[in-house]
């Protein structure tokens, strides 16, 4: 989420505003929102603060570069800051649930927390309804947003009706679906378009269970597959490329393929470098190079099974050249830059990069350009 | 204490290369050295975790305590292998006549053209098609036999349109299929079959020579006026409008590979090795045709492999049989062959409407029928297709080729793929239940599934990606 | 932090994880039964015609082969943080708004002022984590407001005479109260901007005078 510092007009609400201009203020004004209007002279400042004092309530005035119209913020308590929590001309959009997770991943980029942060359920409505152009796809994630039980029903509802034609996406390890009464609040009578993103890290219990350092982890998800098979919703399995994992990841891509072959596709991520991934860093950090051959045998595997893959948060020169064509643009575009070695390189334009924090962390592999005479096969 | 590994329902056998197969309640396998089968039967724990995590994810290891996730996913692996025994009858073979210039020394049932006796009623043919409706099953397949049945191509395109009329209503989805010589194909027949979707199965023994030796005609041209009747299909119904299947007789065992070069050269896209079956008119010239199960075991591993070797050329030709038997050990999903089920799909995923006004558990039923043994009819066509699937002959065969109470499968880690074939012992032995390891059925399978898996042990990667095509369930639709 | 267990042999070992199950605040009502018999779970992928499979023994036709692999959609990323720099977990401040009411002129319009004092409930948070203690955190259920599809003729139509005049405010064409209702100083207003543009004066909110405001009817 970026973080943005901007000039607020003194005593507004701490919950989500839009951003619209002052030109566009009555076209865009309703009462059931709040607006925060762009301004970018005294005058439209002293005309928003007198429209407020004619009778809008829901309208003050905001000062700030970085900001753009339909921006969906909300300010920061005791300073001069505002999260961007949705701008409409991201390729990616997602929304943050809560911080609470009940897995411990070693290589978890945003660690979990123990306060009780329910009220984002709120706040995310809120977001929903004040989001001017419905995106294509809008992602739940967290923690783990299965732990808001029926306020991630709420949410999901929220957007159903507020954006029809968008798509969800809900990042959850798929383990609290062992509980009867999770499964009923949330997938009954669920028709909505949408996709669950479950992690799965070992094609036994052991493994997966290691990675995620909870046991019991692997035989819940397996079941919260299932369970979200039985009620005809759609999966994305995602593995993250870290070291227990790729040595095991051609046996992974198998069992996938034999048993869970219900699967829209299967995601295979690079780490990224942050949070726990950090302390876990021996576990965690791998240069891709060394297991090119690793990648290849995995995703010819899946192939063998009619599975569908895809590749992400990779940069190009870190995979066999066979897998480029799999290899998704995917690192969220508040996270993501090119390297200094990344100038002059031949497909900068398809690659993914990298995650901005990789001076803090490590890279994918050795950053290289591709030479053009390389792309021609 | 957690992840203590325990050992979970198998079954074993020695393979001749050393290892030792496993195979799970899921189905899945898994390889052992003679000293990793024993460390994995007394002590599992101190296997090296790799292996351990392997034999974990084909459920031959796992863990005491409660883990539903893992048996729910069992429990559906287990079905996902049996939903064409669970579907009703989905295959229904229509005899309209046995009539047939031939004379093949394997044949059983076919008739001088000059024979009108042996040739089915409209009455019978119209209540054939009636039940054949009664099935749940929503996916059909009628497939005509004979004989020849383009001899009597009006019976045939009686029937056809009759199903075609009831199917407005019931909105199956059914797929014709006609198995001849092609000697009588012309155009106007080209034309109905066309427009009703009708697929052509044909016999190609081999070359011309061996074709034409195993299936004796009075012009002594059966090959050619066969591919004569090949092209005509392929240029007015499309080049895979047409199939065909070979028998293997003494004659063809000295050269699989001119049978296999033959289809190639034929441009077919299938070959099915089939052995022999021991029974009927056949049995008489056992000494002439006869082989043993070791003979057609060797005939199938070199046919085998001329079919790889084309492939590795870039031909795309698959050996159905390998199909089937592949598609049991390495698919999930059950492609409809209802060979090979367990209970047999012989009287309850096919049946037969005979010429004779009977309906039979199988294509080799009605055959053995015309040896004299009329044991297996299950009951007369028009019956309810109830009373027939209930029919004492019915539950006869279902309890004779269960798994679970034939002795001699129990213990074979096979029998997750395979089932007993009580119509093959019937004709065998004269009767259904005898001890599996007697059955060339069992013989037989036991060696082929032998030779598949430690073809599978060694397969290198572009053999498996072609293995596993060849297991895949087909789309079934045509181009 | 808690600990973690980095090597798999110890994991398995089964050393006790510290500080793991206490992230669950997990409902802890009924689990699924693990005695009864489960069942079967159908594998195929949904959109996978299973009537394709026509029963086949003896006769196949030929097989067509199967399409492989596509990869496509689901571009965004593994997961949010919070910020981009070094992950925080953000105080809870947010308090769910009640709807903007329209205020008649010169009464001060309502604000919610300290944070946390949402209407009613007013709870103690559970967590130790929160950066200001005492500071209720309630999940206010969220208001609904009307959906824009629902409402009434006439709440339309104040809506569109509301957004007609902050327009006309903003141009400085206009300083009375913002409420909905076409009054005198709105339609002198709108003449006004009528004339500027070389419309009929009328006053009213027509079409073109709607257009060149850039004000949409509110439907």
């Amino acid at each position: 989420m970026r973080r943005i510092k901007v000039r607020l007009q003194a005593q507004v609400e701490m919950c989500v505003h839009r951003v619209v201009t002052y030109e566009n203020l009555a076209s865009e004004w309703s009462p059931d929102l709040r607006f925060f209007v762009l301004v970018f002279s005294a005058e439209n400042q002293a005309g928003t603060e007198a429209l407020r004092q004619s009778g809008l309530a829901n309208i003050a005035w905001i000062e700030g570069k970085g900001l753009q119209e339909g921006d969906i913020v909300v300010p920061v308590r005791d300073k001069q800051e505002v999260l961007v929590l949705l701008r409409e001309a991201d390729a990616h959009h997602s929304l943050f649930m809560t911080n609470r997770c009940n897995s411990y991943c070693l290589m978890c980029s945003q660690p979990p927390t123990l306060g009780d942060d329910g009220w984002l359920v709120g706040e995310a409505i809120d977001a929903v309804r004040h989001l001017r152009k419905s995106p294509p796809v809008l992602g739940l994630t967290g923690g783990e947003p299965l732990l808001l039980g029926t306020g991630l029903r709420q949410v999901l509802n929220a957007i159903e009706q507020e954006h029809p034609t968008t798509h969800v996406e809900i990042l959850t390890n798929g383990r609290l679906f062992s509980n009867r009464q999770v499964v009923s609040d949330i997938l009954d009578g669920l028709t909505m378009p949408a996709r669950w993103l479950v992690p799965l890290y070992g094609h036994c219990n052991f493994v997966h269970d290691f990675v995620v350092q909870t046991q019991g982890a692997f035989d819940e998800t397996i079941g919260g597959l299932l369970t979200l098979q039985a009620h005809g919703q759609q999966i994305q399995l995602r593995i993250v490329l870290i070291e227990p994992v790729l040595r095991v990841l051609p046996e992974l891509a198998a069992f996938i393929g034999r048993n869970l072959p219900f699967v829209r596709e299967v995601a295979l991520m690079g780490c990224e470098p942050i949070g726990f991934a950090l302390a876990n860093r021996e576990l965690c950090e791998v240069n891709l190079h060394e297991w090119g051959e690793t990648l290849e045998r995995s995703a010819r595997t899946l192939r063998r099974f009619s599975i569908p893959y895809l590749f992400m948060n990779a940069p190009l020169c870190a995979l066999p050249q066979s897998l480029w064509s799999d290899a998704h643009r995917s690192i969220s575009d508040w996270k993501n830059e090119y390297a200094a070695e990344c100038d002059g390189c031949a497909v900068k334009e398809s690659c993914s990069g990298l995650f901005s924090w990789y001076e803090r962390g490590w890279k994918p592999a050795p950053i290289r350009p591709i030479k053009q005479a390389e792309t021609i096969v | 204490m957690p992840y203590i590994p325990q050992l979970q329902p198998f079954q074993a056998r020695s393979l001749a290369d050393g290892f030792i197969v496993a195979t799970s309640r899921s189905g899945d396998f898994a390889f052992f050295s003679p000293s990793e089968f024993d460390q994995f039967q007394s002590a599992p724990a101190t296997l090296p975790l790799e292996f351990q995590a392997e034999l974990r994810a084909r459920f031959l290891l796992g863990d005491t305590g409660p883990h539903p996730g893992t048996k729910r996913l069992i429990t559906s692996r287990i079905a996902a292998k049996r939903e064409t025994v669970l579907k009703g009858p989905a295959l229904h073979i229509i005899v309209p006549t046995l009539q047939c210039a031939h004379s093949c020394q394997y044949c059983q049932v076919s008739r001088s053209l000059q024979d009108q006796g042996h040739t089915m009623s409209i009455t019978d043919i119209e209540a054939a098609c009636d039940t054949i409706f009664e099935s749940a099953s929503q996916t059909l397949t009628v497939e005509f036999q004979g004989g020849d049945p383009l001899i009597r191509f009006d019976l045939v395109k009686h029937a056809v349109l009759h199903l075609q009329r009831r199917n407005l209503s019931e909105q199956r989805r059914i797929r014709f299929v006609v198995a001849s010589t092609l000697h009588q194909l012309d155009p106007d027949m080209c034309t109905f079959f066309k427009e009703y979707n009708v697929y052509l199965s044909t016999s190609i023994d081999g070359p011309r020579d061996l074709h034409n030796r195993n299936r004796p005609i009075p012009g002594r041209d059966s090959y050619e006026r066969t591919v004569k009747g090949i092209e005509l299909a392929r240029e007015l119904l499309g080049h895979d409008a047409v199939a065909a299947l070979m028998t293997t007789t003494s004659s063809s065992l000295a050269d699989p590979e001119a049978i296999v070069d033959e289809y190639v050269r034929l441009g077919f896209k299938d070959i099915f090795l089939r052995p022999l079956s021991s029974y009927g008119f056949a049995k008489r010239n056992q000494i002439l045709l006869g082989y043993s199960v070791q003979k057609f075991f060797d005939f199938y591993q070199r046919g085998l492999k001329r079919v790889l070797h084309w492939n590795s050329h870039g031909v795309e030709i698959r050996e159905v049989y390998a199909c089937i038997l592949l598609n049991k050990m390495l698919s999930t999903f059950d492609a409809g062959y209802v060979d090979l089920q367990s209970p047999t799909g012989a009287g309850s995923s096919v049946l037969v409407y005979n010429y004779d006004g009977y309906v039979y558990p199988s294509d080799e039923a009605r055959m053995l029928a015309e040896t004299g043994d009329k044991s297996l009819r299950m009951g007369r066509i028009g019956e309810p297709l109830e009373n027939l699937l209930q029919s004492a002959v019915a539950r006869s065969l279902a309890v004779a080729s269960t798994v679970e109470n034939a002795e001699g499968c129990c213990d074979c880690p096979y029998n997750k793929f395979c089932g007993p074939n009580p119509v093959d012992a019937q004709a065998q032995f004269g009767t259904l239940f005898i001890p599996v390891e007697n059955t060339e059925h069992c013989q037989r399978h036991k060696g082929l599934f032998d030779a598949m898996f430690m073809e599978i042990r060694t397969a290198d990667e572009d053999l498996l990606d072609l293995f596993y095509q060849w297991a895949r369930p087909a789309a079934g639709v045509r181009d | 932090m808690s600990k973690f267990i980095r090597n798999i042999s110890l994991f398995i070992a089964g050393l006790p994880l510290l500080a793991t199950k206490s992230y669950a605040n997990a409902p802890s009502t009924a689990t699924v039964d693990s005695l009864s018999e489960p069942d079967a779970v159908p594998l195929r992928p949904l959109n996978w015609e299973s009537d394709n499979l026509f029963a086949g023994h003896r006769s196949h036709s030929s097989h067509r082969s199967h399409s492989s692999h596509s990869s496509h959609s689901s571009h965004y990323s593994g997961s949010s943080g919070v910020s981009s720099s070094a992950p925080s977990y953000r105080a809870p401040v947010y308090v769910a708004p009640t709807p903007a009411p329209t205020q008649a002129p010169n009464s001060t319009p309502a604000q919610q002022t300290s944070p946390g004092q949402t209407p009613g409930v007013n709870r103690l948070s559970e967590s130790s984590n929160a950066t200001a203690p005492g500071k209720p955190q309630t999940l206010a259920a969220p208001t609904t407001p009307p959906s824009r599809a629902g409402l009434t003729s006439s709440e339309k139509l104040r809506l569109q005479i509301m957004r007609v005049q902050i327009k006309l405010q903003s141009l400085g064409l206009y300083s009375g109260p913002i409420d909905g209702t076409l009054n005198e100083g709105t339609r002198s207003a709108l003449k006004y901007f009528q004339d500027l543009k070389g419309m009929p004066k009328s006053g009213a909110m027509t079409t073109p005078t709607l257009n060149a405001l850039g004000v949409p009817a509110a439907n």
